[in-house]
């Protein structure tokens, strides 16, 4: 069917164009009068037909899909779109990182190509480091993995850039109220790509007045990020492709009451080259590359400055193999990776302390090698089996050794009712990421495994169905997960540790089990002129801390969660678009009781995160116009996207503290609410 | 049709969810708790604050609502058992602490503390370390500032290692509360060793204006350099860090509490080996 339809158009267009083309020699009609040549304006196509099932909890973004959604912030953004789907939370509106499912943070893999990015995001909530302009696709794999999964326990986002070489050179750039940002690409002699995108923020320049006034305490942040791809076809069967990504954050909190200035850096760095195969009866990628991760946290005041920064840095060589085909009914997929990784944990540096910081601690320098299988077997019932391994090899150079053994397999069935599948698998993690913050922060640092921490690992259990309803055109899918969790790491430690002279931080970090379950629902409509979704989730996590609790709620329990999104497209020019999320408070460890010590008010703690957050909801709304200009050979496209982030002004908050009104000798608990109510976001976009 | 009957599932099973979830019951509030803020100077007299610990509320807690005017507070080196007066003093917050001059801190003996008043109840014994001389203490000028100072407290460690120490700081006024001073706290473990430790203010959250770690020029003050057990030291070091950071966005507390060493009630019972200076920064 959509081939018919992209015959018939270009049979149109090629009509079309003839008769309007200017330098067009006219012929005289001979017949009786033919009808006058009609100038096509615009032509809607609309695909009646769905597409094919996957897991119905994952999800394929498409640049234009992102491109043309709704903006926040002033950016396309796919870990934002990620984050509107039930059973997906954050850690406010200020935390980094997708909670899904009761995941922690760290578990979830970003790719660019198939190199991970360690952390990829942005502070106060805002988007991601990843240009939405430079990548194609965006996949995003919920539960249901197979044995290609690496080494992580939860979803995977794989960003990928352009597979083929288009016909022409293209592009687009974005005027937006935080960052402005260019994506190009450009084509050479048939064989060549290259593609170029970067992004810089102005939030000082433009906002400094507003966010940082003298006398009070303020907030500075910049930012850039940086991608280049360079692919080289040189025939159909073969693909060499370069690729290169980096960002830098830089933000600083300044606290006027307490002449205390916090400054956090970040950086994420890859480079990576890869090439791709198309033999006859399967496909290869085997690749090199480099990715890191480096931060910085410091606390300053007038002749004292305490500062952790940490990296962690991977050389590491991988390789798949698709589409192996075994015999009619089965295909294999294999692959390996071997890892190197380079880990410096926070080397304490401080200056107006007399202390003895210790000497740097020696760097870690673990290896992981991987090697794994998937075998798929059709059957002719429309049931499919998937089978795989896959085998690790850990080894630090403290000579700690550990072999994970990962199996697992999914059962599908595709019946005339929607696509069923049945997943059982075993996880394995073996870099820990922890911190002094429960809200995901760039100051958190990656560990490696080791005898005290040992890999995390999961045993899951998923249930996903999914559908489609003919009639209304809906996308249906529901999924069930229930998971068991190993050896997850936390670091329990006072931040003032870091100046001892024989601090490390290896001996403040605590492993404990627990245990994630929930369900999703969710409908979608993807055609037509009302596009949207809603999804329905609920979701617990519990872990076990040890000493006196037995378990307790995990900082990560989803809780319930209610998304609706809805875009509607009133003509070619004009759409208007709203989302809708409620999410059940974030958990945190309440205050139980304060007393007055030295002058100060302290606290006692209650059990870990045994107290909620009032309820999280939100509505943003937002409306776009398109316009096209220029030539028809190479027009161009203009997009201005407005939005208004939290249009009701819902007050969510944040964190909890404690005021003091000396005057009047009271102490008060407040609640601290976000910035983002009545947010406006403007941005421009031009696509040539 | 269809439709009806894939509702009904998602309905039957959203419906089963809440049986499977394990039920975690909201925390009870912890009991009122007395709080003792009591230090005792070696060649001194012990001063006590005796306080009730608070509930956080979104309300208004009155702190001298939780100040214990009516106690019994007692104070016994093992042998001889003294009573302690209640007194108001507007130059402590909360405004009221009990005291004797019946006492005279004495390095090596151990000294236990009582309160009581109507249900609270909570005790503390503590050992009195020696104290350590200092050696000096430095005041630098600090390039680019001409109204600050970097001060440093230089002393020997002793021959007893571990050593445990913390700064406290009062202003040179008479009957003035001290304080622990910010990142005072500090450990020998080297016989012998040189010591420094910075010399900043007090962070106090009662101060109405904005906090300056540094020295300022003029100011008067006594310095004391506090020899403590390694219980009180833990205590104070989790002080610093509460603090100093507790205030944070960026960092969670770690939880649990400060510790202390105060039976069936919170805060700390310090009877600290001093010696002290005054300064005058010029």
């Amino acid at each position: 069917m959509p081939l018919l339809c992209c015959i018939l158009l270009a049979a149109i267009h090629a009509q079309a164009r003839t008769a309007s083309s200017p330098g067009t020699e006219t012929v005289e009609p001979t017949e009786p009068s033919a009808p006058a040549a009609t100038e096509l304006d615009s032509l809607e196509v609309v695909a009646t037909g769905p597409r094919p099932l996957r897991e119905g909890a994952s999800l394929e973004l498409s640049r234009r899909k992102l491109l043309t959604g709704m903006r926040l912030f002033g950016e396309a953004d796919a870990l934002k779109t990620i984050a509107r789907q039930s059973g997906v939370v954050t850690a406010g509106d200020y935390g980094s990182g997708l909670i899904i499912d009761g995941n922690l943070p760290s578990h979830v893999l970003y790719r660019i190509d198939g190199v991970p990015v360690y952390f990829p995001y942005r502070f106060g909530g805002l988007f991601s480091t990843f240009n939405t302009g430079h990548f194609s696709t965006v996949d995003f794999e919920r539960g249901i993995h197979g044995a290609s999964m690496p080494a992580r326990l939860g979803a995977k986002l794989d960003f990928h850039t352009d597979r083929d070489v288009p016909a022409q050179f293209s592009g687009s750039a974005n005027v937006g109220m935080m960052a402005s940002s260019i994506s190009l690409m450009v084509p050479v002699a048939g064989k060549w790509l290259f593609s170029l995108s970067g992004r810089i923020s102005y939030i000082n320049e433009l906002y400094g007045w507003l966010l940082v006034k003298k006398g009070s305490s303020g907030v500075m942040y910049d930012f850039g990020d940086l991608n280049f791809t360079a692919s080289y076809h040189p025939d159909d069967a073969n693909r060499i492709r370069l690729n290169l990504f980096g960002n830098s954050d830089r933000m600083t909190y300044e606290d006027v009451h307490y002449a205390m200035d916090t400054r956090i850096s970040w950086r994420n760095g890859l480079l990576s080259l890869d090439w791709q195969h198309d033999a006859q009866r399967f496909r290869a990628v085997n690749r090199l590359y480099l990715t890191g991760f480096d931060n910085n946290l410091t606390f300053a005041m007038p002749q004292l400055n305490i500062s952790a920064p940490s990296s962690l840095s991977t050389a590491g060589v991988s390789g798949q193999f698709d589409g192996i085909s075994l015999s009619r009914q089965a295909t294999m997929e294999a692959g390996y990776e071997l890892n190197y990784h380079t880990l410096r944990l926070q080397e304490v540096n401080a200056s107006g302390l007399h202390v003895s910081i210790p000497n740097p601690r020696p760097r870690s320098h673990p290896l992981d090698a991987r090697a794994y299988g998937d075998v798929t077997v059709r059957f002719a019932n429309g049931m499919d089996l998937r089978g795989g391994l896959s085998l690790a090899l850990y080894a630090n150079s403290a000579g700690y050794v550990r072999l994970a053994v990962d199996p697992r397999v999914t059962w599908s069935l595709e019946a005339p009712l929607g696509r069923f599948s049945v997943h059982l698998g075993r996880y394995t993690q073996f870099l820990h990421q922890v911190g002094f913050s429960q809200i995901g922060l760039a100051s958190d640092f990656w560990i490696d495994s080791r005898s005290s921490i040992p890999p995390e690992s999961s045993y899951n259990l998923e249930l996903d169905y999914s559908g489609y309803i003919p009639g209304p055109g809906l996308y249906f899918s529901a999924n069930i997960y229930g998971r068991r969790y190993l050896h997850q790491a936390e670091l329990m430690g006072e931040f003032i540790s870091i100046i001892d002279s024989d601090y490390d931080p290896e001996v403040f970090i605590r492993t404990y089990n627990g245990y994630a379950a929930g369900a999703n629902i969710t409908l979608r409509r993807e055609f037509g002129k009302l596009t949207g979704s809603i999804g329905v989730g609920y979701g617990l996590a519990r872990n076990r801390p040890g000493g006196e609790y037995g378990y307790v709620r995990g900082r990560t329990e989803p809780g319930f969660t209610l998304s609706a999104e809805a875009q509607y497209r009133f003509d070619s020019h004009w759409s208007a678009s709203a989302n809708f999320r409620f999410a059940t408070g974030r958990p945190y460890t309440p205050v139980t009781s304060l007393y007055i010590v030295g002058g100060n008010v302290m606290k006692n703690f209650g059990a870990p995160n045994s107290a909620l957050l009032p309820d999280w909801h939100r509505l943003d709304i937002g409306g776009s116009w398109t316009g096209v200009s220029g030539p028809r050979s190479h027009p161009l496209r203009h997009l201005v996207s407005l939005a208004l982030i939290n249009a009701y002004g819902r007050r969510n908050p944040e964190f909890i503290t404690y005021v003091i009104n000396i005057g009047q000798g009271v102490v008060r608990m407040k609640s601290v609410f976000s910035l983002y109510r009545f947010f406006p976001s403007l941005s421009y976009t031009i696509f040539f | 049709m269809r439709l009806k009957r894939h509702s009904g599932i998602c309905a039957l099973a959203l419906s089963l969810l809440p049986l499977a979830t394990s039920c975690l019951s909201e925390p009870e509030a912890p009991p009122t708790m007395a709080v003792i803020d009591g230090w005792f100077d070696s060649d001194g007299y012990p001063v006590v604050q005796f306080t009730a610990s608070l509930e956080p509320s979104q309300q208004d807690q009155s702190i001298a609502d939780k100040m214990i005017r009516w106690g019994l507070v007692t104070i016994s080196d093992g042998d001889t058992t003294i009573v302690m007066t209640g007194a108001y003093d507007r130059r402590y917050f909360p405004p009221f602490r009990y005291y004797t001059t019946g006492m005279t801190g004495v390095p090596g003996k151990t000294y236990t503390v009582t309160v009581k008043y109507e249900d609270l109840y909570a005790e503390a014994s503590c050992l009195m370390p020696v104290p350590t001389p200092i050696d000096s203490i430095t005041i630098e000028r600090i390039e680019g500032n001409d109204t600050l100072r970097a001060g440093n407290l230089h002393f020997t460690a002793p021959a007893d290692v571990p050593a445990y120490y913390y700064l406290q700081m009062r202003d040179d006024a008479p009957g003035s509360r001290p304080y622990p001073t910010m990142l005072g706290t500090a450990r020998a473990e080297v016989a012998g060793a040189k010591m420094t430790i910075p010399l900043f203010n007090p962070k106090n959250q009662l101060d109405s204006l904005d906090f300056i770690p540094q020295l300022k020029v003029g100011q008067r003050v006594q310095v004391k350099l506090c020899r403590i057990t390694e219980e009180v030291y833990e205590f104070w070091n989790s002080y610093d860090n509460a603090t100093m950071f507790g205030g944070s966005q960026f960092l969670t507390e770690p939880g649990g509490g400060l510790g202390g060493n105060v039976s069936g009630g919170y805060g700390i019972w310090s009877p600290q080996g001093v010696a002290s200076e005054y300064i005058r920064v010029e």
